[in-house]
C-alpha cells in the first residue's frame, strides 16, 4: 500500500518538476480560462445575472479549462516518447495515481486564480461560504478523475483535442450536473443541509470513478 | 430462405404484424391520450431495446477485457451499433408524440435527457472507435470506455430527475397517481416488447457474423500476400 | 427476467401517466396520422436496417464462395 503512495509520489514530483520548468499546462489553462471569463463578462455587459445562470457559468468555464490542459499528462509522455520507460519503471496504478494527483493540484491553481476574478468580474458573492468550498473541491476532484482517465484513453488516438471533451462530456455529467446546483444553493445562502445530497453524489462518483479507473487503467497503458 | 433453419425468422414477421394489427384494432385507448397511446406499443420497446444493448455492449466489454478474444469485441461493438439505431429511432418517435401532446418537440423532461445522454455515449464510443488506427488498443480502448460509461449511468439515472425536477416544477413527473395499464394493452404492450427483443438478437447475431467474416476474409487475403 | 419484464411495465405506466398528466385542455392525441407514421417511421428503420445487413452478409457469402473456388 504505501509502497504504491510512494511510487505515485515518484510520478507526481517528476511531472511537477517538468511542470515548473515551462509552465506550459498551467499557463495555458489559465490563459484559457481568462479568456473564456474575459468573454462572458464582454458579452453580458453591465446586467446583473441572477444565480441560476451564475452558477453554470461557472462550471462551464472549469469545465472546458479543464478539458484544454488536463490531457497534457498523458499526450506529453506519448509525443515525447517517454511512455515506454515509464512502463518500465512504475506499475500502472502508481502512474495513473500520480497523473491524477497532478491534475488535481493543476485544477486547484486555476481555481485559486480564477474563483475569485470570476465573483469579481460577475459582481456577485457566495452566500454560504460551507456549501461553496466542499462543492468546488469534491466537483474538481471529480473532474480531475474524469479528464485523467479519458486524457490516458485518447492518448494514442488521433484528432484529440476534439476528442477529449466528447468522451469526457457524459462521463463528466453527474459532476456538472450536482456541483452546479450545490453551487447555486451555495449562491442562493441556503442552509448545509439543502446541499447534502449534491455533496454526496459528488463525493460517491469521484470514488466509484477513481476505482474503476485503477481497475481498467492497466488495459489502457499496455501496449 | 431455407424453410427448416429459418422458420423462426417467419414466425417473428408474423407476429410483429399481429402486434402491429393487436396494437391497432385490439388496444383500447389510455382516457386522456386518444389514439396516441397506441404509440407506446413500438416507442418503449425501441428506447427497451436500446438499454439493452447499452448493458449488452457493456458485458461483452469486460469480457473482451478478460479474456482477449476478438470476438467479443464484435459482440459489444455490434451490440452499440444497433443499439444506437433503436436510440436514434425512440428519440425520434418520441419527439413526434411530445409534439402531438405536449405541443414541443422537445422540452427536457427526465426521459428525454436520459436518452440524450445515451445518444452522446454511444456517439462517443464510435468517435473513439474511428479514432484509433491500431485494432487491438481500438478493441481495447472502447471496451474500457464504455465500461467507465456504465458506471456512470446509475448516477443519471438518480440524478437526472431530480434536477430536471427542482429546475422546472412541472407535472411531468409523478411518483403517485399511476394508472393501471388495462390487461388489453398489458398483454400487446408484453409481445411487442418479447418481439422487439427476438429481433434485437436475430440483429445482434446477423450483425457479429458479418464482422467475423470480414476479418476473416482480410487476415485471409494478408496471408495470400 | 421476470424483474425486468416488471421493470418494462413500470416504465410503461409512468410514461403513461406523465403523457396524460402533461395534457393540455384542447383536444389533442386523437391525430391516427401521428400514429401511422410513428408506426411507420419505427418499423421502416428496423426493415431497412435488416436489408441491409441482409445485403453485407449476402455479398461476403458470394467473396468467399468465389475465393474459395
Amino acid at each position: 500500500m504505501w509502497n504504491l503512495v510512494d511510487k505515485s509520489i515518484v510520478v507526481f514530483r517528476k511531472d511537477f518538476q517538468l511542470e515548473f520548468r515551462t509552465r506550459y499546462a498551467l499557463n495555458a489553462i489559465a490563459m484559457f480560462a481568462l479568456t473564456t471569463l474575459a468573454v462572458i463578462s464582454f458579452s453580458i455587459g453591465p446586467i446583473q445575472l441572477d444565480t441560476n445562470i451564475l452558477a453554470p457559468l461557472l462550471w462551464v468555464i472549469l469545465f472546458f479549462s479543464a478539458m484544454s490542459g488536463l490531457s497534457h499528462i498523458f499526450v506529453r509522455e506519448e509525443e515525447q516518447q517517454t511512455a515506454d520507460t515509464l512502463r518500465l519503471v512504475l506499475p500502472p496504478n502508481a502512474i495513473w495515481l500520480g497523473k491524477w494527483l497532478f491534475n488535481v493540484i493543476l485544477l486547484f491553481g486555476l481555481e485559486i486564480i480564477i474563483v475569485p476574478v470570476y465573483f469579481a468580474m460577475m459582481n456577485t458573492q457566495v452566500e454560504n461560504l460551507s456549501i461553496f468550498f466542499p462543492s468546488l473541491i469534491l466537483g474538481s476532484l471529480g473532474l480531475a478523475s474524469v479528464s485523467t482517465i479519458i486524457a490516458a484513453i485518447i492518448s494514442i488516438a488521433s484528432s484529440r483535442g476534439a476528442l477529449f471533451a466528447v468522451l469526457a462530456f457524459p462521463i463528466a455529467l453527474p459532476i456538472l450536473f450536482s456541483a452546479i446546483n450545490s453551487t447555486r444553493l451555495s449562491m442562493e445562502g441556503a442552509p448545509f443541509m439543502d446541499s447534502w445530497s449534491d455533496l454526496q453524489v459528488l463525493l460517491s462518483f469521484t470514488i466509484i470513478i477513481i476505482t474503476t479507473s485503477l481497475l481498467v487503467f492497466e488495459f489502457v497503458w499496455k501496449r | 430462405m431455407n424453410l427448416k433453419n429459418d422458420w423462426w425468422k417467419i414466425l417473428l414477421g408474423l407476429f410483429l404484424t399481429g402486434v402491429i394489427v393487436a396494437a391497432f384494432l385490439y388496444a383500447p385507448r389510455a382516457k386522456a391520450l386518444g389514439e396516441t397511446t397506441r404509440i407506446l406499443f413500438f416507442h418503449v420497446p425501441c428506447a427497451w431495446v436500446a438499454t439493452l444493448a447499452f448493458l449488452i455492449s457493456a458485458t461483452y466489454s469486460i469480457l473482451y477485457l478478460r479474456k482477449n478474444e476478438v470476438r467479443y469485441d464484435a459482440w459489444a461493438y455490434s451490440s452499440a451499433h444497433i443499439g444506437l439505431i433503436f436510440t436514434i429511432l425512440a428519440t425520434v418517435s418520441g419527439a413526434i408524440w411530445a409534439k402531438e401532446i405536449w405541443n414541443a418537440y422537445w422540452n427536457w423532461d427526465p426521459r428525454q435527457t436520459s436518452i440524450f445522454i445515451l445518444l452522446l455515449i454511444y456517439a462517443a464510443y464510435f468517435a473513439l472507435r474511428s479514432a484509433v488506427e491500431d485494432e487491438q488498443s481500438r478493441a481495447r480502448l472502447a471496451a474500457v470506455y464504455s465500461i467507465i460509461a456504465f458506471v456512470t449511468v446509475p448516477f443519471l439515472m438518480f440524478i437526472v430527475p431530480r434536477i430536471y425536477e427542482s429546475l422546472h416544477p412541472d407535472p411531468l413527473i409523478n411518483a403517485q397517481g399511476k394508472i393501471k395499464m388495462d390487461v388489453k394493452m398489458r398483454q400487446v404492450f408484453f409481445a411487442s416488447l418479447f418481439g422487439f427483443t427476438v429481433m434485437f438478437l436475430w440483429m445482434l447475431r446477423l450483425k457479429v457474423q458479418i464482422l467475423l467474416m470480414e476479418r476473416k476474409l482480410e487476415s485471409q487475403i494478408v496471408t495470400e500476400r | 427476467m421476470r424483474k425486468l419484464m416488471t421493470l418494462a411495465a413500470i416504465a410503461a405506466d409512468t410514461t403513461l401517466t406523465q403523457m396524460s398528466q402533461s395534457m393540455p385542455e384542447k383536444k389533442a392525441g386523437e391525430n391516427i396520422y401521428i400514429v401511422l407514421a410513428v408506426t411507420v417511421l419505427i418499423f421502416g428503420g428496423v426493415f431497412f436496417y435488416l436489408l441491409y445487413l441482409d445485403k453485407k452478409v449476402n455479398r461476403l457469402k458470394k467473396k468467399v464462395e468465389s475465393r474459395e473456388e
